[in-house]
């Protein structure tokens, strides 16, 4: 019995020392499966099972790639780092890089490997231009409107749009309102709500004129009230309406420019290791 | 052996009650405005328009039913301009939104909607403030 249970063991313990889903080249291709299949976070935990000795800079890069896509972006940057300047992937490391750093806002880090001679320098600038935008800061990038190609065409047609917002007049919507009740709304776009203030101004000037001409005091005194309150509150509420219309326009300026990045995947050059 | 089997089947048999015939609900979940009768702040101008608004949920709304289309209600609305501005501006504010309510038109392209089916239009959009604007577009359900 004794004998038995002492080959049984060995036994087992020789199987599974050779288990072969734990060898090296299976547990890579394991990994590059999960990764086809976009299952990053268990790709990355496969690659990083990986002896050092197998990781190469492809693996490193595919491991940074999937910490970059589930948003894990610390862990991310520091495989992308680790990327040496003579690996095929190096340039394109440093672009995943400044996407990071763009999507953190982090200006300074991104300034920093702009200022690396060694980076592919244009792409970078791209995302800097980028993110000054986002942040409104268009001053700042005019030293950069002499860059020519295709994606720097549209980042300047954003630049003019941010200089020149089609923003509407505060003051323009007020006086408007005070003019005509309801005319700002309209200027601000607000067309229904404008005929709204019109009517309802309209409705109840008549009401209190018609009962203070039929000496009706208390409610012309009281339609009175209301209609100046209709009628300063839509004064008021045009000067709001011109303010949240200008802050529309922004957001849709900013949706705008990251519906571009997203699509030109923020410069970032994508391989196809799953062909 | 035996006895383990026993013992592992009595022990997982843990659903003990009788299924039965249910009566499943299909009503869609409802939120009323939550009416807050208390009062938050000691300022004059909030304490008056806290009041009006307190005697009009319990006198009239309250009986006439939850019907403002938008959330805040108009009545809540008006206490959290006050809140978040002054009495004056407030009551703006107030006849501003009261014009809005009165507007039945192009609502759906106009605002986001809150979770129990309203349209959403916080006082602090109107309060002048461009920092306080956090514009939502419209058709967005806010959570």
């Amino acid at each position: 019995m004794i004998k038995f249970l002492i080959s049984l063991f060995v036994s087992i313990s020789v199987f599974s020392q050779s288990n072969p889903l734990k060898q090296p080249q299976n547990i890579k291709l394991f990994a590059d499966y999960l990764f086809c299949e976009k299952d990053y976070l268990r790709a990355a935990e496969e690659y990083l099972s990986l002896d050092e000795s197998y990781l190469s800079d492809t693996i490193i890069y595919k491991i940074a790639k999937c910490f970059s896509v589930i948003g894990e972006f610390e862990k991310s940057l520091y495989y992308f780092k680790n990327i040496p300047s003579s690996s095929f992937f190096f340039h394109n490391s440093k672009r995943e890089i400044g996407k990071i750093y763009y999507l953190k806002e982090d200006e300074a880090s991104l300034e920093h490997i702009i200022a690396d001679k060694n980076n592919s320098i244009n792409d970078l600038l791209k995302l800097k231009f980028a993110l000054k935008l986002s942040k409104n800061q268009a001053a700042d990038i005019e030293n950069l409107l002499s860059y020519d190609d295709e994606d720097f065409t549209t980042l300047k047609k954003f630049y003019y749009q941010r200089k020149n917002p089609d923003y509407k007049s505060e003051l323009t919507a007020g006086i408007l309102s005070a003019i005509i009740p309801g005319s700002g709304k309209i200027y601000t776009e607000e067309h229904s709500d404008g005929v709204t203030a019109f009517i309802l101004t309209g409705i109840f000037s008549y009401l209190a004129y018609d009962n203070l001409k039929h000496e009706h005091k208390f409610r012309g005194y009281l339609f009175t009230g209301i209609a100046a309150g209709f009628y300063l509150g839509n004064i008021y509420g045009s000067v709001a309406s011109a303010q949240i219309f200008n802050a529309k326009v922004d957001f849709n300026f900013l949706e705008s420019l990251s519906e571009f990045l997203t699509n030109r995947n923020y410069f970032v050059k994508e391989y196809e290791f799953c062909k | 052996m035996f006895s383990f089997l026993i013992v592992a089947s009595s022990v997982a048999q843990t659903d003990w009650q009788r299924w039965e015939k249910s009566e499943p609900n299909y009503q869609k979940e409802h939120s009323f405005s939550q009416r807050d009768y208390s009062y938050s702040d000691n300022s004059f101008s909030y304490i008056v328009s806290k009041t009006l608004i307190n005697a009009y949920w319990f006198l009239i709304s309250d009986v006439d039913g939850d019907n403002c289309p938008f959330h805040p209600s108009c009545s809540s609305f008006f206490v959290q301009s006050v809140e978040e501005t002054n009495l004056l501006q407030g009551t703006l504010m107030f006849f501003d939104r009261f014009t809005r309510d009165s507007n039945p038109v192009g609502r759906e392209e106009h605002y986001p909607v809150y979770k129990n089916y309203r349209f959403y239009d916080p006082p602090t959009l109107y309060a002048l403030d461009k920092n306080k604007i956090n514009f939502i577009p419209p058709k967005r359900v806010i959570e």
